[in-house]
């Protein structure tokens, strides 16, 4: 039986009141599985740095349930037992104004059990950290470095990174990812990363979900979801236009270019025996999926729009 | 012109110093920092210092604290060391305006005759409830603003402390900081007092009389001496501990009622700050003019006179525990 970090299910979280009240999240049904690095992909104000936050225990959440370990983090003391075995970064990387060096030994008596100064020396290392720079005189990337390595060498069971990568150079970036696959996971430990820069995302997550407007559009193992989709182009005489495996339609001058989803391989042979011709098929990049599932969400949302405007 | 010189030099003239201080040893570190280049991550194998002074004081009096509890507790009182020692000197400062030489002569126009100098160092004493209530919303706002707004809220958040752990070190530190600072600010005004005029409440002669009327003081000099008064002039420690007593209340009070809207303005808290200092104000002129009765109900000593009965201390109290429960229940719901 799967045991999960995370387990989110109907959660909502709701701001302002009456009129002015925004879903930021609007029933997400979330499922992080132990040991994997998760990434989850969405568009600004998409909800993924609220989930965060609830899943931290800062922001409580309007109706459903969010469990961290099968604990509830909004309430003691199940939250400090919570805290205790999650690693957090935040979005914007701010940490109290003090130098990294401050910063790692003051963290480290909040994790005396955990903490190893051996990780964070390799980490400082490797990704070239200044220890004594003030706080007022550190670059955005540095900033980043500082909060991750500060994470990173608590050793916690999970590793909660909002937007980790901001503002690191591509050496770096490569180092992190490295970092995150070798160090992170390796003792069965769980890394839960938001970001909308899929390449990263691709290159090291074994878990996607992907956000939009508050809800999950698509969640799994990358593999899987990446089987679900492909790009056909297709020839032939009265093809469909709406199907469940259709996703989008393109026509050109003498054929037509599917998205498609949900057992592609089926739909296509199913339009093989009704005499079309499959002139190409090729999966499809994380990017595409997501470009393909936010646009559709959209279309969606705008056609309700449409739809109330004309009641 | 020379009180408002050398009161102004007196108070202002440390924190500019210990600004260009704190500037330049700021500007000898980023320069070091820059000689030496990139420093290798040595941080590893020096490990954190013990504790020393006031901030070993946590784990001396609190051992069964775990380590997160232990760490937060030593940072808060490392912390309010500096506010501790501003303080006292503001206190200090305040609190000894009195012996200053002052073109506006209350008590009489010998300004070496130790009634003259006694009544003059009360007045100033008989702290200006303005100056506290403002000191001590300032102390709730920062406090709220460390508890709700931005990093340092966040990064305390997310260390496994709970969220009463969190609140009452916080606050009580606060607190007891506070009026630490008070009753030391207190005690080193009565040293200088005595250091400066020697003890000038002894000699004071019978010939001089002194009346209550609607809780305003009149001094009557040569008339027949009042009750009220020897007891002002013979009852120093009692009337210490009175003033002392009532300092306090007015920063408890206005820290714990202004530390709920603190923690739940949030982003709009300059302006609610800016507000509160108006209508704090605003409320000292009425108590001053018309309410003089209920400040004393609330065991406020807004003025020279006789101190309120120690039973009234229960209101303020209870409003107190009424405050900080609020304000508790408000951290809990929380975002930050």
């Amino acid at each position: 039986m799967t045991s999960y970090a995370i387990q989110t299910s109907a959660l909502v979280k709701t701001y302002g009141i009456g009129s002015k009240a925004t879903r930021a999240v609007d029933g997400l049904n979330l499922n992080v599985p132990e040991g994997s690095i998760y990434g989850l992909l969405g568009r600004n104000s998409a909800g993924k740095t609220t989930t965060i936050r609830m899943a931290m225990g800062l922001a409580h959440p309007t109706s459903g349930d969010i469990k961290v370990f099968g604990l509830n983090p909004a309430r003691d003391p199940e939250r400090i037992a919570v805290l205790r075995q999650v690693g957090f970064v935040p979005e914007d990387k701010a940490f109290l104004g003090y130098t990294p060096r401050k910063l790692f030994e003051f963290n480290r008596s909040f994790y005396v059990a955990t903490w190893s100064d051996a990780l964070a020396r390799k980490l400082i290392t490797r990704l070239e950290l200044p220890l004594d720079k003030s706080y007022a005189t550190l670059s955005l990337g540095n900033k980043t470095k500082a909060s991750l390595i500060n994470a990173i060498a608590q050793r916690s069971r999970l590793l909660i990174l909002d937007e980790p990568t901001t503002g690191l150079d591509p050496v770096v970036l490569d180092e992190l990812l490295r970092i995150l696959v070798e160090d992170c996971t390796a003792d069965g430990h769980t890394v839960f990363l938001s970001s909308h820069q899929l390449n990263e995302i691709e290159q090291i997550a074994d878990y996607i979900g992907i956000m939009d407007r508050g809800k999950i559009l698509l969640e799994g193992p990358l593999d899987d979801i990446r089987s679900r989709f492909l790009r056909a182009t297709v020839t032939g005489e009265n093809l469909p236009t709406t199907s469940p495996s259709i996703l989008s339609t393109r026509r050109e001058r003498h054929a037509t270019q599917y998205i498609l989803q949900q057992s592609p391989q089926a739909f296509l042979a199913e339009l093989q025996s009704q005499g079309a011709t499959i002139a190409d098929s090729t999966p499809l990049s994380l990017n595409e999926i997501f470009l393909e599932l936010c646009r559709k969400d959209e279309r969606r949302e705008e056609s309700t729009v449409d739809f109330g405007a004309r009641r | 012109m020379i009180f408002n010189y050398a009161f102004i030099l007196e108070a202002f003239g440390p924190f500019l110093l210990l600004m260009i201080y704190g500037s330049i040893k700021l500007k000898r570190q980023r320069a070091k920092i820059n000689a030496e280049g990139y420093a290798e991550p040595t941080f590893a194998s020096d490990p954190s210092p013990a504790p020393r002074g006031l901030t070993a004081l946590g784990p001396r009096l609190f051992p069964r604290l775990n380590a997160p509890q232990q760490a937060y507790l030593e940072f808060h009182l490392k912390q309010v060391r500096m506010f501790f020692l501003c303080g006292v000197y503001a206190v200090t400062s305040v609190a000894t305006s009195g012996l200053f030489p002052n073109d506006s002569n209350t008590f009489g126009s010998d300004h070496q005759s130790p009634l003259y100098v006694w009544l003059n160092f009360l007045q100033g004493w008989s702290l200006d409830s303005i100056f506290l209530s403002i000191v001590a919303i300032g102390a709730a706002f920062v406090l709220a603003m460390q508890f709700a707004q931005g990093e340092s809220s966040r990064f305390y958040r997310t260390r496994p402390l709970s969220l009463s752990f969190l609140f009452w070190t916080r606050t009580t530190i606060a607190t007891l900081t506070l009026c630490a600072s008070l009753i030391a600010g207190f005690v080193l005004s009565f040293l200088m007092l005595i250091a400066t005029h020697g003890l000038v409440w002894r000699p004071l002669t019978k010939t001089i009389g002194l009346t209550i009327v609607h809780g305003v003081m009149r001094i009557n000099l040569g008339a027949t001496p009042g009750a009220v008064f020897r007891g002002l002039v013979s009852s120093p420690f009692r009337l210490a501990l009175c003033n002392i007593l009532g300092a306090i209340v007015v920063y408890a009070l206005s820290f714990t009622f202004f530390l709920l809207p603190a923690v739940r303005l949030k982003t709009k808290i300059a302006v609610g700050f800016g507000v509160l200092i108006f209508g704090v104000m605003a409320a000292q002129i009425l108590i001053r003019s018309s309410l003089y009765h209920f400040a004393r109900l609330l065991f406020l000593y807004p003025r020279l006179g006789p101190p309120p009965p120690y039973i009234f201390a229960v209101v303020p109290l209870a409003l107190i525990a009424a405050f900080l429960y609020l304000a508790r229940i408000s951290f809990t719901y929380l975002e930050s």
